[in-house]
């Protein structure tokens, strides 16, 4: 993840708590330590580094996030980044500041090309979602009541003298209307979160003992040689993750290095990492041995699992079962079992058809529905929402409409760059319909 | 006729402040105008001002024009707009003496030096290589001009609609201009058209205003002019009327009758000003919609109808006035009538109001258009002003839109264009709060002061003011209120409030019921208070108003801030746009032609494509850039 900016450093380091003594934002040195939410919780381990104008990527103050590289992780250090005053780039802002600051050439035809691309390409992911139509189905009445609320605070002033104005008195409630627009924006903004699951995929994460044939069930589930799969116990030290169609719900399948306890220093961190992948899992399959007795340590795993958020599976059935029959029949009684095997793919069209329904219910609820599908929109939603809150706070404390009509009109422009700007004239023209106005 | 720097094409509210300004500025001026008794005259409503006009019209007088000091000079009742609400959105409006104001002006005219009012008519426009050279009058041939600003009004091919009949004609009984509109078409200027109307005029000594409900001005008139310290002239009274179901019958009986209705009338007229055909037919619901019956002057004869535009046929006119209560014995003195006239679409012109197709062309007013006196005589300005600094090799001369709200108005028009006619509205302006109307000297007066149209006297005035209000701004802004027992007593007595914690004056100001005067009277006796000698109450008001605003004040100072940066992606002139890498031969012939002003200009050419606009950007902030780095003080600041 890359900041750019006169408060990149700042921001960054407010991130980030080194593992060692020092300047975290020495210049051109890679420090190691801990990346952290806003709430103080860990996302990753990795390295920050600083660079100054003008030698840095962009000219600017520039620091960068070295983390590990899975959707995830990333979104968590952009969202942190973004919550203490960071605001995501526009496609292909980082080469556009780059050439603004002289560090590319402009004729180097290559990141001009870059440049160009990542705006087309963006215009249109834009169109599409504009042919789909959901957001800004969803968008365009709370712009509509938006800019009615600022045509009716404008109308108090422009023409506050007239008749018919003076009649209907268009500012009264201005300010719990305001508010109520607010949380509608609100609940928009949040939906960001529920739109992940379309977004990024939802996210499924292969938990079980060492060996327990993990790795080759997510390589089964790709139908292609991933990770790496040997017969020693532990061989997936890091995070693995891919994505995967699930019969059009989209999946983050990632492979871990099991839950188990950890023998040495190098695992530690591995299995630590596994657990935070499950513990923030859409679903977590846990994979147990059907050729070996069952375990304290499975128990364990199966229990650090909410039943709402698992899927047991029973591999390597094409093998003597060693697991007991009481097992398996208990198994199959209560969290509900898929058996099969990773080895020769018998049953893991049964383990597919499962993910689905499981995923389903809430991968179909979202077709219907609107939700903010970037950082971005996300960002532009909230900041909507606060100009509203301040619409309803100043007139609550009785402020003048001119005041009012400042916050609605940040409001509108924030809107404005999600479903496309609000002209003046479109005001004018609410004003002129709704009110017998003019000498 | 001797050759002249600038020639000034029609002498109403646009060409007067264009032809003062050009000559105030030291060219020998010509204003030409097809009839000599028609400068400043008022064909429309008998006032000036309004909310966001009478902020225009401060602005105007700030930079040193004629119209805020000649509608104090003639005005017969003056009205603080908004007056209860915050001081950014105030703004005076007054009934003028039309025939006194129209004489005020004419003697402005007449009284400036190398200003010289020719009657005659503009045949046609004089260009080569692409300059205006010269001007053609009907009687005095061809004159040698350096620059000319045409102020057409409703004179371009003016066509005058009453029911179904039509008469060629800028107003009532005076005849159109028509050689102009095929000059400016032969000069390859785009040409729309557009429609506005007025309302009937009645004999005043056939209605008894008596019989109507009274409309009477503020008992203490604020002047637009900062030179104006008090209004002299006697003032009146308006008179309110309302119509019926009577009236709106008869209105719907004849709207086959109507020009607007009957598909005679295509062209746009503003929103903001419909004709009553108009109001009865989009708001049915209405049952009745009220009418200001405004005297033409203290001894003028007739009476105007203010919100009875109309076009209907004149015995449907008369009748429809005799249906209003008051009104059943009026005689019509003169007809409403709507009226259709040629304009070019303002985004042909320069911010400087320059046509782009020719040089030392410039256009100010309707045929900007606009409608409005406010707007065009704001537009006339700009206009003769940029005529005089081209004729001068000055600077060209183009005001921010947060410092005001003339650069809001051109810059609304040349950037955006306009389809309807553009009247001035103050949310057209983001930066509202600052452009109230006790500030606009503050803002402009230095301006004016620059380009030679404030004069000594007047300017070490606006001097004065200008610190005093500096001054008293910082005394309540920085001045410590600490609650001691002495100082609570004081506040409880004088301002009302018990005071808790430490504070400054400019911090309570923002309690609504503490008042500019009791300010003032607190802070007089408070220890290390020095109140600016000569501070008036009015400064004082404004002062506290401006604080009262609190952190808004702020937050729009930064949407000034964004605003010059925006606009400071203008394309600088001379800009070299073959020496932009990477752009095609066809684009940057075709920039280069038509040399856009902005990138926003640049981008609405035809054949002008995103790439090539990310390329003209990044060269231009590049130059930005370099020149701030290039810049040794600048580098000092920002490494």
């Amino acid at each position: 993840v890359r900041l750019s900016g006169p408060r990149a450093v700042a921001i960054a380091s407010a991130l980030f708590s080194a593992a060692a003594n020092g300047d975290p934002a020495e210049t051109g040195r890679a420090r190691f330590g801990t990346f952290r939410a806003t709430d103080g919780e860990a996302i990753d381990r990795g390295y920050l580094v600083v660079f100054r104008p003008p030698r840095s990527f962009t000219g600017e103050e520039v620091a960068e996030c070295w983390t590990h590289g899975s959707p995830a992780v990333l979104r968590g250090i952009v969202e942190a980044a973004a919550a203490r005053g960071a605001r995501p780039a526009e496609p292909g802002e980082f080469t556009w500041r780059a050439l603004v600051h002289g560090r590319i050439d402009l004729t180097q035809a290559e990141g001009l090309r870059d440049l160009i691309e990542a705006r087309t390409l963006h215009a249109a992911r834009v169109a599409h979602l504009q042919e789909r139509g959901r957001l800004s189905s969803a968008l365009q009445p709370i712009k509509d009541a938006l800019a009615d609320l600022l045509a009716r605070a404008e109308a108090s002033i422009e023409f506050g003298e007239e008749p018919d104005i003076a009649a209907a008195s268009p500012e009264g409630g201005l300010g719990p209307d305001a508010a109520r627009l607010g949380a509608d924006l609100e609940r928009l903004a949040a939906s960001y979160e529920s739109g992940r699951l379309l977004r990024d995929g939802a996210r499924v994460v292969l938990a079980g003992l060492p060996n327990a044939g993990k790795s080759s069930l997510f390589n089964r589930l790709l139908g292609e040689a991933r990770a790496i799969v040997t017969p020693l116990p532990g061989t997936t030290r890091d995070v693995i993750e891919e994505s995967l169609d699930l019969q059009g719900v989209p999946v983050i399948l990632t492979d871990t290095a099991g839950l188990h306890e950890a023998a040495n220093e190098a695992d530690r961190e591995a299995v630590e990492r596994a657990r935070a992948r499950a513990a923030e899992a859409d679903l977590v399959l846990v994979v147990l041995d059907w050729s070996r007795p069952f375990s304290d340590a499975d128990r364990e795993t199966l229990a650090a699992v909410p039943p709402g958020r698992l899927v047991a599976v029973l591999n390597k059935v094409d093998r003597p079962c060693g697991i007991g029959l009481d097992r398996v029949l208990a198994l199959r009684r209560r969290p509900g079992v898929v058996e099969l095997s990773a080895r020769t793919g018998e049953g893991i069209d049964d383990l597919r058809r499962r993910l689905r329904e499981r995923l389903e219910p809430e991968a179909r609820l979202l077709p219907d529905e609107a939700f903010l599908t970037s950082l971005r929109q996300r960002d532009l939603a909230a900041r909507a929402a606060a100009a509203l809150r301040r619409a309803a706070g100043a007139a609550r404390e009785g402020q003048g409409a001119e005041c009012v009509a400042i916050d609605l009109r940040d409001a509108l422009d924030a809107l404005g760059g999600i479903t496309g700007a609000v002209d003046p004239d479109e005001v004018y023209a609410r004003i002129f319909s709704a009110f017998c106005i003019g000498k | 006729m001797s050759p002249f720097d600038v020639v000034v094409v029609g002498a109403g509210h646009a060409g007067i402040e264009a032809a003062l300004a050009a000559a105030r500025m030291g060219c020998e001026t010509a204003l030409v105008t097809l009839d000599g008794q028609a400068v400043g005259r008022m064909s429309c409503n008998p006032a000036i001002g309004g909310l966001a006009k009478g902020h225009l019209v401060r602005e105007i007088d700030a930079l040193g024009g004629e119209m805020g000091r000649a509608i104090d000079a003639t005005g017969i009742q003056f009205r603080l707009l908004n007056a209860s609400r915050g001081p950014a959105v105030q703004a005076p409006r007054a009934q003028a003496d039309k025939d006194a104001y129209a004489r005020r002006m004419h003697d402005a005219v007449s009284g400036t030096g190398r200003l010289t009012l020719v009657e005659d008519e503009v045949l046609d426009l004089a260009v080569e290589d692409g300059g205006l050279v010269a001007v053609v009058l009907r009687r005095g041939g061809c004159v040698p001009a350096r620059a000319a600003v045409i102020t057409s009004g409703t004179f371009l091919r003016g066509l005058i609609h009453i029911g179904m009949t039509q008469e060629a004609g800028g107003r009532i009984h005076e005849p159109a201009a028509a050689g102009l509109s095929a000059a400016l078409a032969r000069l390859s200027l785009p040409l729309g058209r557009l429609k506005t109307g007025t309302p009937p005029r009645l004999d005043r000594k056939s209605v008894d205003v008596a019989r109507l409900e009274p409309q009477p001005g503020d008992a203490e008139p604020v002047p637009f002019s900062f030179e104006t310290e008090r209004i002299d002239r006697r003032q009146i009274h308006c008179h309110i009327a309302w119509t019926n179901e009577r009236t709106h019958a008869l209105i719907r009986g004849n709207l086959d009758r109507s020009p607007l209705y009957a598909g005679v009338i295509r062209s746009i007229g503003p929103r903001y000003c419909p004709s009553i055909e108009d109001k009865v037919v989009r708001f049915a619901d209405r049952d009745r919609h009220q009418i200001f019956v405004e005297p033409e002057g203290l001894d003028h004869p007739w009476l105007y109808l203010n919100g009875l535009s109309t076009s209907l046929p004149e015995e449907i006119q008369i009748a429809m006035v005799r249906s209003l209560a008051g009104l059943e014995e009026a005689v019509m003195a003169r007809p409403g009538y709507a009226v259709e006239y040629d304009y070019v679409p303002p985004t042909a012109c320069r911010h400087t109001l320059e046509t782009r197709a020719v040089r030392g062309l410039f256009l100010a007013g309707q045929i900007n258009g606009t409608t409005g006196y406010e707007e065009a005589a704001s537009l006339g300005l700009v206009a003769g002003i940029n005529a005089a600094c081209f004729v001068q090799g000055r600077p060209s001369f183009v005001l921010s839109r947060g410092e005001s709200y003339i650069g809001v108005l051109v810059d609304d028009l040349v950037s955006k264009g306009t389809n309807e006619p553009y009247r001035m509205f103050t949310s057209r302006a983001e930066c509202r709060l600052l452009l109230d109307i006790e500030s606009a000297d503050l803002r402009l007066t230095p301006k004016g002061r620059e380009l030679g149209l404030i004069g000594e006297e007047r300017f070490a005035r606006f001097e004065g003011r200008r610190r005093r209000i500096a001054a008293w701004s910082a005394a309540l802004e920085t001045t410590p209120v600490v609650p001691t027992a002495g100082v609570r007593a004081r506040a409880r007595e004088i301002l009302g409030i018990a005071l808790s914690e430490p504070t400054t004056p400019a911090r309570l100001l923002r309690r609504s019921d503490v008042t500019a005067e009791a300010i003032g009277r607190f802070m007089e006796n408070h220890a290390g208070v020095e109140v600016p000698a000569g501070l008036t109450a009015r400064e004082r008001r404004a002062v506290a108003d401006r604080l009262r605003y609190g952190g808004y004040i702020e937050r729009q100072e930064r949407d000034r801030e964004r605003l010059r940066r925006e606009e400071g992606r203008r394309i600088p002139a001379g800009f070299d746009f073959a020496g932009v890498g990477g752009l095609s031969a066809e684009v940057r012939e075709k920039l280069g032609r038509a040399r856009p002003e902005t990138l926003a200009e640049a981008a609405r050419l035809p054949g002008i494509t995103p790439a090539a606009l990310t390329l003209l950007n990044i060269a231009l902030e590049r130059r930005a850039h370099d020149r701030v780095r290039d810049n040794p003080r600048h580098r000092r600041t920002t490494c």
